[in-house]
């Protein structure tokens, strides 16, 4: 696994590392400009103008390629002309499906993790985005104390918090995943298929919750909504972890059905043509 | 030595409704170079592929030293496809650590050596390398390895005679007395000489499956000859 994550984040980032710092170095840029004055006005303000649009371009680019390159990775890497040479390492198909599942979820957070630094550097001085950076880990004594008193498990709200976004993000790479490996079972027509199975999971996906919901709204549980408040109400940390692992629990069982499709997929029903 | 290394029973492959290989039953034991000759489009890339769990069997198996197409099969098998499986990003020489990276057969030193006959830099990237050359590469990391089994599919076809010779020397020089090179073709005349066994598919169908020695003794005639008979349009 760890010689897949190698290569796997070498073929990423030999491609993005350029375009993240050509990017901070325009957003650098833009911000000389905004903040001399009589460099805006050179030229009537066209250069000032021209370098706003290769900010938005860059910007939108980023985003492009970074959800480009998720498809694209494992479209290429594994079900094109790539294939032939992953298949047939001595690995596992799962190993396959997480490395590249690995490597998409990082290249996702760190094209956000740069956007978030160039706002900054847009819109901070460097002493505002210090204090901005410093304030995550300098929380006021009185902060601290208020929320060990009264919320004392938020490290672990936190954990959840971040595992919530890990499986999130996993779930809609995986569900990509899922569709581009039915589409390369079939013999012609492989984007279209994809795109529709793509389409057809979700809509599969949303009827059962919808299917679900409705079942449990027919069971009567009992329990009056006044002593249930109360119980909320003297339990409420209780409550707030309850619901985070319904929702972790919501979104691995989707991310469980992606991960089973595409690997039961790539594993019985291989069609590199 | 290994007398079933590969073991082909029943092996079909159907394509929707296009029978691209019909029940094939094949054993092939090990030290032998063994040329599967046929037309284009008669089943060969089809059956590499199958052996290799490309692609997947319509009915039938395929073992290879007793184990269906899976890791312990791909520790021991060495592949050159018909096509580039080459990363434009690499340079040669990460496409060679690669290849030690995963394989624990890969002759890092031998790699270099025939990389280093070849003229070729080990730090020129692989995207401006010509089509040849790339296919050179690839070659040279598919023999580079110490394997029990190679599946070389058209190794030959689309290179001038100098490169088929290179490329014929470099197999020759390169597998192992106990491995099994299976070298699929149409150029017969060109590997004739090296072959023991061959293999001849026609529309899917194993049609003939013997020694050299005995074609030539039985027939009359080389292989080549033989394979223009069989297969005239």
């Amino acid at each position: 696994m760890r010689k897949l994550l190698k290569y796997e984040f070498k073929s990423v980032f030999y491609l993005l590392l350029p375009l993240y710092a050509c990017f901070m170095v325009v957003s650098v840029a833009c911000r000389l400009f905004m903040n001399i004055e009589f460099l805006q006005d050179i030229f009537n303000g066209v250069p000032f103008f021209f370098l706003g649009m290769v900010y938005f371009g860059l910007f939108v680019g980023m985003i492009a390629i970074s959800l480009m390159l998720v498809i694209q990775r494992f479209h290429k890497g594994l079900l094109s002309e790539e294939g032939y040479l992953m298949f047939t390492l001595p690995v596992k198909p799962w190993q396959l499906i997480v490395s590249k599942g690995i490597v998409a979820t990082v290249m996702v957070l760190a094209g956000g993790a740069v956007i978030v630094l160039s706002l900054m550097v847009l819109t901070m001085t460097f002493r505002e985005s210090w204090e901005f950076i410093s304030s995550f880990f300098h929380i006021e004594k009185e902060a601290w104390e208020w929320m060990w008193q009264n919320f004392p498990t938020w490290p672990l709200l936190l954990a959840e918090g971040i595992l919530f976004l890990l499986v999130y993000l996993w779930k809609h790479i995986c569900h990509t995943y899922s569709a581009m490996a039915f589409g390369q079972a079939s013999n012609k027509n492989r984007t279209v298929l994809s795109v529709v199975i793509y389409g057809a999971e979700w809509l599969g996906i949303t009827m059962f919750w919808l299917m679900l919901g409705s079942i449990l709204n027919r069971v009567s549980f009992h329990v009056p909504y006044s002593s249930m408040d109360t119980w909320f109400d003297r339990h409420y940390q209780i409550t707030i972890h309850i619901l985070m692992w319904v929702l972790l629990l919501w979104q691995g069982i989707e991310l469980a059905f992606y991960y089973v499709t595409t690997h039961w997929m790539l594993s019985k029903h291989l069609n590199l043509q | 030595m290994n007398e079933k290394l590969l073991v082909c029973s029943g092996l079909t492959k159907l394509f929707g409704t296009k029978q691209a290989l019909t029940g094939v039953d094949l054993t092939v034991g090990s030290g032998k170079i063994v040329g599967l000759l046929g037309p284009n489009g008669s089943g060969k890339t089809t059956f590499l592929k199958l052996i290799n769990g490309l692609i997947q069997p319509t009915g039938g198996s395929v073992l290879i030293d007793g184990q269906a197409p899976g890791v312990y099969t791909h520790s021991i098998t060495s592949y050159l496809p018909d096509r580039m499986f080459l990363n434009d990003w690499m340079k040669v020489i990460d496409l060679i650590r690669f290849f030690d990276d995963f394989y624990s057969d890969f002759d890092f030193p031998k790699a270099m050596d025939m990389l280093q006959s070849l003229g070729l830099s080990s730090s020129e990237r692989l995207k401006t390398l010509s089509k040849g050359t790339k296919e050179k590469v690839q070659l040279i990391v598919t023999m580079a390895r110490k394997a029990k089994l190679y599946l070389l599919d058209e190794p030959i076809g689309g290179v001038d005679p100098a490169a088929r010779d290179y490329i014929l020397n470099t197999i020759l020089t390169n597998y192992s007395e106990d491995s099994t090179v299976i070298i699929s073709t149409h150029l017969i005349a060109d590997i004739e000489r090296v072959l023991d066994e061959i293999v001849f598919l026609k529309n899917g169908e194993m049609t003939l499956y013997d020694t050299v020695d005995n074609i030539r003794e039985r027939e009359g005639k080389s292989v080549d000859q033989l394979f223009r008979e069989v297969f005239a349009c």
